[in-house]
């Protein structure tokens, strides 16, 4: 065994704290939610409702299905969750608990990081009972590992911009309005990237037409959830 | 603190305050609402940037390196800032593993047992009382036996039994060689023999007494 066998490097330390640090802030989100579940029924409950009505307007046959069923799902997606980080920030808000976030000695990247994870976690599952609901109503087969993918990659995208966000509007007495005016603009990318893999994929058309699109979904992903991280210190930080 | 100014638009809620807190010391800022003693607290506490000045705590420049000063603060300002669905226990060890203590579980047991808080450590905050939300916050506050301990009015909403043990705290600490500020509105702690008193007047520091 060489000398330094037990000599932890300064490095490793490091990550391992870190990787506790976000494990426990990610848990602490996890814990919240499987307690009130607020956030995840809200999601789930509001896109099923927009797209049961749309299912009930259009009355989706074949074509039709096809046609709009892709911006139904994604709309109904990203409209739900908004209301979702809604109500992720009243827990936030609550006794002003963020602030026992913002009292510890920790980098603020590493709470960003822990709080996206745990909105990434609820976004990825009501997304996969959204999408039953949606192949239930539409009659439409979305378990495409391409559709999947995107999907991955909206609930990253949407939980970071929407982490940022929710942050940014703590302090707004009108959060409610401000949040989507916020957010919908600035996931527009993603949102049409993921409405343009669904059409692709469900219309039977193979990976490479889906190619761009995912492509774009990536580099939205790269590009917002670092810039994400970067503000996030200065929006919390008033 | 270095001539630290604080401005929200136009109205300067703190004008150029100079404060320097000893090691060891006890220092009380009395005020009426208003005066800009709990901004003062934020300021101290990294919560809230100041729009001008400079502040450091033991040595480290708290704008530039403001998580290395958080290891040296605790603080418990008006509001509790705990998660009112997590337990008295989760929300002491989610701070303990924020500040990277050794064993998180056995110093959530040894603080919970100094604030008597033993019985309640399974139970939701939102569960509790006032008072016991505030030790709770006490509790947090002091976890990391951090050397300055900032309290914003800590008297308010606390009964009897809760102030006596917050006063042995504070005493705790000015034995031990760290710091204790104080922000109050009410006479009592000015009463209780501080290191130096202030007095918070329009976002203006004036020495009140020095003993």
């Amino acid at each position: 065994m060489p000398a330094d066998w037990n000599t932890s490097n300064p490095v490793d330390v490091r990550l391992t704290a870190s990787l506790s640090i976000i494990w426990a802030l990610t848990l602490k989100e996890l814990r919240i939610e499987s307690r009130n579940r607020d956030v995840a029924v809200a999601i789930v409950m509001f896109a099923s409702l927009v797209i049961a009505i749309f299912a009930i307007a259009i009355e989706p046959n074949a074509r039709t299905a096809l046609e709009t069923g892709p911006g139904v799902l994604w709309a109904a997606i990203t409209f739900a969750g908004v209301v979702g980080m809604t109500r992720a920030t009243s827990h936030e808000l609550e006794n002003d608990a963020v602030g026992a976030l913002m009292l510890a000695p920790v980098s603020r990247d590493l709470v960003f990081i822990g709080k996206s994870l745990g909105s990434f976690v609820f976004l990825t599952i009501a997304m996969l009972i959204v999408f039953v609901v949606f192949a239930f109503m539409f009659n439409l087969s979305i378990f495409h590992a391409e559709i999947l993918l995107v999907a991955l990659l909206a609930a990253i995208g949407f939980a970071s911009v929407g982490t940022l966000f929710s942050s940014l509007t703590f302090r707004v007495r009108a959060r409610e309005v401000l949040l989507p005016m916020l957010f919908l603009p600035t996931v527009a990318p993603l949102l049409f990237a993921a409405i343009r893999v669904t059409s692709v994929s469900v219309a039977g058309e193979t990976w490479s037409a889906s190619l761009p699109w995912i492509q774009l979904a990536v580099v939205y992903d790269v590009v917002f959830v670092t810039a994400s991280a970067l503000l996030f210190g200065y929006v919390l930080d008033d | 603190m270095n001539a630290v100014t604080k401005r929200f638009g136009a109205a300067t809620v703190l004008d150029k305050v100079d404060l320097a807190v000893a090691a060891g010391s006890f220092t009380v800022i009395r005020g009426a609402n208003g005066s800009g003693k709990s901004t003062l607290l934020r300021i101290a506490a990294t919560l809230t940037s100041p729009t001008e000045g400079q502040i450091s705590i033991n040595g480290v420049n708290a704008l530039r390196h403001s998580a290395d000063a958080r290891r040296k603060i605790g603080a418990v300002m008006h509001s509790p800032m705990l998660y009112s669905d997590l337990t008295v226990r989760e929300n002491l060890a989610l701070f303990a593993t924020l500040c990277q203590l050794e064993n998180p579980q056995d110093r959530v047991e040894a603080v919970a047992s100094r604030l008597q808080l033993e019985a309640r450590l399974d139970e939701r905050v939102r569960g509790l009382s006032h008072g016991y939300r505030k030790r709770v916050a006490i509790a947090r506050s002091i976890i990391h036996t951090p050397n300055l301990l900032l309290l914003d009015e800590p008297e308010t909403g606390l009964d009897e039994s809760s102030l006596e043990v917050m006063l042995q705290i504070v005493e705790e600490w000015r034995s031990r060689g760290r710091s204790v500020l104080m922000a109050t509105h009410g006479a009592d702690f000015a009463t209780r023999a501080p290191d130096a008193a202030y007095t918070m007047n329009a976002g203006r520091l004036e020495h009140f007494e020095s003993s």
